[in-house]
């Protein structure tokens, strides 16, 4: 079994917010991801995907854990050392328009990677970069633009194209098409699966989109409040979510179709804030399956199968319960 | 609503925004408008509570409450019926709390706008009002101020704001715009809750086709400033009449070819009405010659749907692929 | 999300931040704005004047005329003559070479230096290690330049270093360079939360890269529109340092010199010595400042739609 792309062990992630306090975002996150393979990071405000995403690109420091790129520990590298491998791993933003410099022209943005870490020599540089606008669906005409000019939809086709000017082996997709429109979404979805078949990558895809999900990844983490509360196959989870969490998750999502039936597995109340995270289980305030155990102590990550496993006490107890024992 | 126009009067000249729109709504009925970024759909609510002002122009087309034309009226009249009988939440809840004032003052504020109560009675409404919208310890939360509450939070206080009085008609305004999705879940199962026990007529402006399926009656989709087609939300999603119905359901349903169904000519173009034809027909996969240079009207297709297409028997029966 | 409000989606997307490019809009913007026209004028002439001003005087502006001293004006002397017998008209139309010259200059080194210590401030202010330091450093040496009363420390400047042009430019430079500093640290602080600034760092820009390719242009923008109501102050002051004799050495025309040669003469009803000087003077800087004005709203994001 090839070792994978990316490793990520015991990742911790705290902000500093006054004295003595702090904004717990990540705590204690593992997952790994193998070559080709596409991971979705699912979750809502507080979860901690953003940040995770963040720490693997460096963009933040990690405040402890292990991060294995291609083998490499990354996670502590000082910058200068990190740099040449930004070739390697990059990230596609959440915001079309303000994730491009607005005073420069396509060209420019979309070349930069190549000029500062890439490995193409100065004169193959234009052609590289024409190729990959054309791969997200652009001519030449578009060279010369400025961001304000396009829409959005071929405003993140343009951070796509950036993303993957270097060839790299891994992308972080931080929620990639939330801030687009409906039938805009579709398009770059599509065009991100195409790409994952035609050029080998493998995805973190960060998400609180659970039918883009669906679409493009194999594989599903589910997060709250920093930590991963279960792991599975874009199928098993979708099927038969085993977390409170993945369950209420998966039945607030609205499928276009009104004869299907919605299902009302409820969490009350709110999600509390990172600063103040409840002891024990995260969820146990809201959660409708909480016993005593649960305020005690946090579950461990129970492993089912490779590559499944749930962080709750009753998880297994509760499918069984269903009719449907794992 | 009947052949609405709005238009914008700026530096640059006059932009349309509403090109005739025709809605029209039946006591406790929920509507959903689906429209994406362009649409028109945030004027669209703006004009029916008479809250443009120049330089908006809105002199073509009429809004009929129980029979009254809105846009004749003059602010004075206008003002007693917002908040009263039109209500109004808005996608951006905490932006439109009033930062410096406790939530029980703003909502205090508004239950006195339209009646007598004492200051006492108001208050004790206010603690009734945020009961009946879930948020816990009510009585604390009087003297919250909105930094202090979460998204999910300030909507539910817009929302009892919105329903202090008897409002006939409630206009929702994407609820759930920025909200978490199990919040948001929370919300909209709220907010029919409490349409439903006041018989409240709603209006649900949504991007989000999957909102519209599961909690309105009848749908409009909107497209360019016009309305081009309305069904009961059932017939709807088994065979909508209009191409750019059919292409936001594929889309939303994430269908594999839903990308494909446009033609790629109008990528950057913006939803602008042009002078003569259709407005999607630059962007319609089964365009006739006649669409470009005749305009479609919204007209019936059977009982309950009308859509603004000439070949909407056709798209509806899925006769032809659209 | 992107908060839509009321700005209709004109061709495209309604976007805060971008401005139209092009002299057709400044035209368009000039002439919805006759205060921004007028201020134009202002400006031009006082740069013809600065090219031109001494090639075209009806007399040499430094020659004074003996037995002519205090004419009144009169069709010879247009503004009449001061207390050396110097035609003040001359000398009027002259003086804008010298005060643009010190003005432009010292506006110039005040921008560039500005700018540079702003986004360095801005950038790494909050940063661990020596980028805090630094960008704390800076922030407070501003302080302590602001803290002195304006006049006093540039009449201590030019006290130190003796009266002369460069030195008046030196004063002028560096008492301008913490306007530009804050404007463009406050600018800086916005700019580089934005995604794109993050792009940049995985694109695998340097710190410094960042900050100057792509944060710094970006943040320019109230720096830009402070350029020139800065150089109308700097007019300003130089009128009043050369007024108490700081400034520009006598006999070279400056409005503020005139000014001071000229004031005794009010009280004795030569009111000319003075008053042309002074009018000068106050156009001039007024033509800036609307100058300022008219870029500021020009440049301002939030009124584009």
């Amino acid at each position: 079994m090839a070792a994978p792309l990316l490793e990520v062990r015991d990742l911790v992630k705290h902000f500093p917010a006054g004295r003595e306090r702090s904004v717990k975002a990540v705590n204690g996150v593992s997952f790994e991801i193998a070559r080709g393979e596409a991971l979705a990071l699912v979750g809502e405000s507080g979860s901690g995907k953003t940040t995770v995403g963040r720490c693997l690109l460096r963009l933040l420091e990690p405040t402890s854990g292990v991060i294995r790129f291609a083998g490499i520990e990354v996670h502590a590298m000082p910058p200068a050392a990190f740099r040449p491998l930004r070739r390697r791993i990059q990230l596609v933003f959440q915001e079309p328009y303000d994730s491009l410099n607005p005073r420069m022209r396509i060209a420019t943005l979309v070349g930069e990677p190549l000029r500062q870490v890439g490995d193409v020599p100065a004169a193959r540089r234009p052609g590289r970069v024409l190729e990959v606008l054309r791969m997200v669906g652009f001519d030449a005409a578009v060279l010369d633009k400025y961001p304000h000019q396009l829409s959005g939809g071929a405003q993140q086709r343009v951070g796509l194209a950036r993303a993957l000017v270097t060839r790299p082996d891994l992308v972080v997709l931080d929620e990639p098409t939330s801030a687009l429109d409906v039938s805009v979404r579709a398009e770059i979805l599509n065009l991100l699966m195409d790409l994952r078949e035609q050029l080998g990558l493998s995805y973190l895809f960060i998400s609180h989109d659970l039918t883009a999900v669906r679409r493009v990844c194999n594989r599903v983490a589910v997060m709250y409040l920093g930590k991963v509360v279960e792991t599975g196959a874009t199928e098993q989870i979708f099927e038969q979510p085993l977390h409170p969490y993945s369950r209420a998750l998966l039945s607030s999502v609205l499928y276009p179709d009104p004869t299907q039936k919605l299902p009302r597995f409820m969490l009350s109340g709110e999600i509390p804030s990172p600063i103040d995270l409840p002891a024990g289980c995260h969820l146990h305030q809201r959660c409708p399956w909480a016993t005593a155990a649960c305020q005690q102590a946090y579950p461990p990550l129970d492993t089912l199968r490779p590559g499944r496993s749930v962080a709750c006490f009753r998880g297994r107890e509760m499918a069984e319960a269903d009719g449907r024992p794992v | 609503m009947q052949n609405l126009h709005a238009a914008h009067q700026g530096e640059g000249g006059t932009v349309p925004v509403l090109n005739g729109v025709d809605i029209t709504l039946a006591a406790g009925e929920t509507l959903g408008i689906v429209g994406e970024s362009g649409s028109g759909k945030t004027i669209l609510v703006r004009a029916l509570l008479g809250l443009l002002r120049p330089p908006w122009r809105t002199d073509v087309g009429r809004v009929l409450f129980d029979g009254q034309d809105l846009l004749a009226k003059s602010e004075e009249e206008l003002r007693a019926l917002r908040g009263r009988v039109i209500a109004l939440t808005t996608p951006e809840p905490r932006k439109h709390l009033n930062p410096l004032l406790r939530i029980g003052e703003q909502i205090v504020n508004v239950v006195q706008a339209h009646s007598d109560a004492s200051r006492r009675a108001a208050y004790a409404r206010a603690e009734e009002l945020l009961r009946a919208v879930g948020i816990p310890d009510p009585r604390q939360r009087l003297s919250s101020y909105p930094h202090e509450m979460s998204g999910g939070m300030c909507q539910r206080v817009i929302i009892a704001m919105a329903l202090a009085h008897s409002t006939r008609l409630l206009l929702a305004d994407e609820p759930t715009a920025g909200l978490d999705v199990t919040i948001s879940r929370q919300i909209l199962d709220l907010m029919l809750d409490l349409v439903r026990d006041f018989d409240t007529a709603l209006i649900l402006v949504s991007r989000d086709l999957g909102v519209v399926a599961h909690y309105c009656e009848r749908v409009a989709v909107m497209y360019a400033g016009q309305i081009v087609e309305t069904a009961s939300v059932p017939s709807f999603f088994t065979g909508a009449a209009h191409p750019y119905s059919r292409h936001l359901i594929r889309a939303a349903t994430a269908a594999r070819d839903a990308s494909l169904v446009e033609a790629t000519i109008a990528r950057e173009s913006s939803a602008r009405a042009p002078d003569a034809g259709c407005a999607y027909a630059v962007r319609c996969p089964v365009a006739l010659a006649r669409c470009r240079s005749e305009r479609p009207r919204l007209e019936s297709l059977t009982e309950g749907r009308a859509a603004s297409c000439f070949r909407k028997a056709e798209v509806a029966a899925a006769r032809v692929e659209a | 999300m992107r908060d839509q409000a009321l700005t209709p989606l004109v061709g495209g997307l309604a976007r805060p931040g971008s401005a139209p490019r092009g002299l057709r809009s400044v035209i368009a913007f000039s002439r919805k704005r006759p205060s921004f026209l007028v201020g134009l004028a202002i400006v031009a002439v006082t740069l013809f004047l600065a090219v031109f001003g001494p090639a075209i005087a009806p007399y040499h502006p430094e020659r004074a005329l003996p037995g002519a001293g205090l004419l009144p004006p009169s069709p010879e002397h247009w503004m009449g003559t001061d207390v050396a017998g110097m035609d003040i008209f001359s000398r009027i139309i002259s003086a804008p070479r010298i005060d643009l010259t010190i003005a432009l200059v010292s506006s110039l080194l005040a921008f560039v230096l500005g700018v540079v210590l702003g986004v360095i401030s801005g950038f790494f202010a909050g940063a661990p290690g020596l980028g805090r330091f630094l960008s704390e450093g800076i922030m407070r040496s501003a302080d302590i330049l602001q803290a002195f009363p304006i006049f006093i420390f540039a009449l201590a400047l030019v006290g130190f270093r003796g009266p002369g042009v460069e030195n008046v430019i030196a004063a002028l430079a560096f008492l301008n360079i913490p306007y530009f500093l804050r404007v463009t640290r406050g600018s800086v602080l916005q700019v580089r939360e934005r995604p794109f600034v993050e792009a940049a760092r995985c694109a695998g820009n340097s710190e410094l890269r960042v900050a100057f390719v792509h944060v710094m242009p970006n943040a320019l923008t109230p720096a830009l529109a402070n350029i020139s109501p800065g150089i109308g102050f700097a007019i300003l002051l130089t009128a009043a340092l050369s007024f108490v004799g700081a400034g520009v050495p006598k006999p070279t025309p400056e409005w503020g010199s005139m000014i001071s040669i000229g004031a005794p003469n009010m009280m004795t009803g030569q009111w000319w010595t003075a008053f042309f000087p002074g009018v000068a003077l106050g156009v001039t800087v007024l033509g800036y400042a609307l100058v300022g004005d008219g870029l500021r709203d020009y440049l301002d994001p939030v009124k584009r739609s």
